[in-house]
């Protein structure tokens, strides 16, 4: 259901079938609000990008931003990069504008050899968390990206995470 | 942004429409829509925050805010308040982090103190708290990241290359 902005009512006016329709379609849009969830994946996918790129189909969402709205974008899951002390990063763009440093992005983990009861290498949970309001109505893209160092890193969203972009 | 108004009256049975109750309704609708929520993200030139403290608090540092807080005004709503940043930690060992409202005492029963453990602490490792303030009274409060070392560290930085933030939004 689409937000519509109400005029302003005044004295003598006459509340009419649409305006209380109108009403009702705006709460039940602040209850039913745009969500996107990506993933239909089998598998884990990987990336030996060492610049920023999008972590492909399932990680993008396009919509036309409500006015007024702000959008909350999380990437779940869990990952992993090869090499005892390579980084992987992630970052979110939006409309063709990266959201954090252009090298280094909004999140980093690094890959451990574990000595003890640990696997080398293990899959550790990835949580990335963006803001942004003040969109313009225009169609826009939102894409999950991501690098490493060097390395490959691996992120599974399959079966423990998934993509958000959700109005609030 | 639209402020939410708690005063808005009822309609009484057989009340002729009163605009300022319809009004009140659009605005509060609006409101609604557009989210009270405020956010203080770093973005400036690179200079790190760091605690040496094996007590609990804040990460301090050249860059503002100094430290890392997020003030919001609520109309008597519970408050969500969410953390991301990325830690680089001196060397391997545990770290402590929370967010507290302003004159909290720390707890350290609070699950959100539990340890951190840095597997290799010139490596930087990206840090989530999110924490639900559910009974705020209407006022306007400031809320703080903190985050302090145990054993092992002996300096922890918070990368402000990275962008951290501290969000708060108001609502359910």
């Amino acid at each position: 259901m689409t937000w519509t902005q109400h005029s302003t009512q005044n004295d003598n006016s006459v509340l009419t079938a649409a305006i209380l329709n109108q009403m009702n379609d705006n709460v039940v849009h602040l209850k039913s609000a745009f969500q996107f969830y990506g993933y239909t994946e089998t598998a884990p996918i990987t990336t030996t990008a060492t610049s920023f790129t999008s972590m492909g189909a399932n990680y993008e969402t396009t919509l036309t931003p409500t006015p007024g709205a702000t959008y909350l974008c999380m990437l779940m899951g869990a990952g992993r990069v090869s090499g005892d002390g390579n980084i992987m990063r992630f970052d979110l763009e939006i409309a063709g504008s990266i959201q954090g440093d252009p090298t280094r992005g909004i999140a980093a983990f690094a890959g451990v050899s574990n000595a003890g009861t640990l696997t080398t290498n293990p899959y550790r949970m990835i949580n990335v968390w963006w803001i942004v309001n003040g969109l313009a109505q225009v169609s826009t893209t939102f894409k999950w990206m991501w690098m490493v160092s060097a390395g490959t890193g691996t992120f599974a969203g399959t079966s423990w995470g998934r993509p958000v972009i959700r109005e609030l | 942004m639209t402020t939410w108004d708690n005063s808005i009256e009822k309609y009484l049975v057989g009340e002729e429409v009163n605009p300022a109750l319809a009004n009140g309704l659009i605005n509060n609708q609006k409101a609604l829509h557009e989210v009270n929520w405020a956010i203080n993200r770093y973005t400036g030139a690179e200079a790190n925050w760091s605690t040496t403290s094996t007590v609990y608090n804040t990460p301090v540092g050249s860059p503002t805010p100094n430290p890392l807080s997020v003030t919001i005004t609520t109309t008597g709503a519970p408050i969500t308040v969410i953390f991301q940043g990325v830690f680089q930690g001196s060397a391997a060992g545990y770290a402590f982090f929370t967010l507290l409202q302003e004159d909290d005492a720390y707890d350290k029963d609070d699950p959100q103190n539990w340890p951190h453990y840095f597997n290799a602490g010139t490596r930087p490792a990206t840090m989530h708290l999110a924490k639900l303030f559910p009974n705020m009274p209407a006022g306007t409060y400031t809320f703080t990241a903190y985050a302090w070392i145990n054993s092992g560290i002996t300096t922890l930085s918070l990368l402000s290359v990275y962008r951290p933030f501290i969000l708060a939004i108001e609502g359910n």
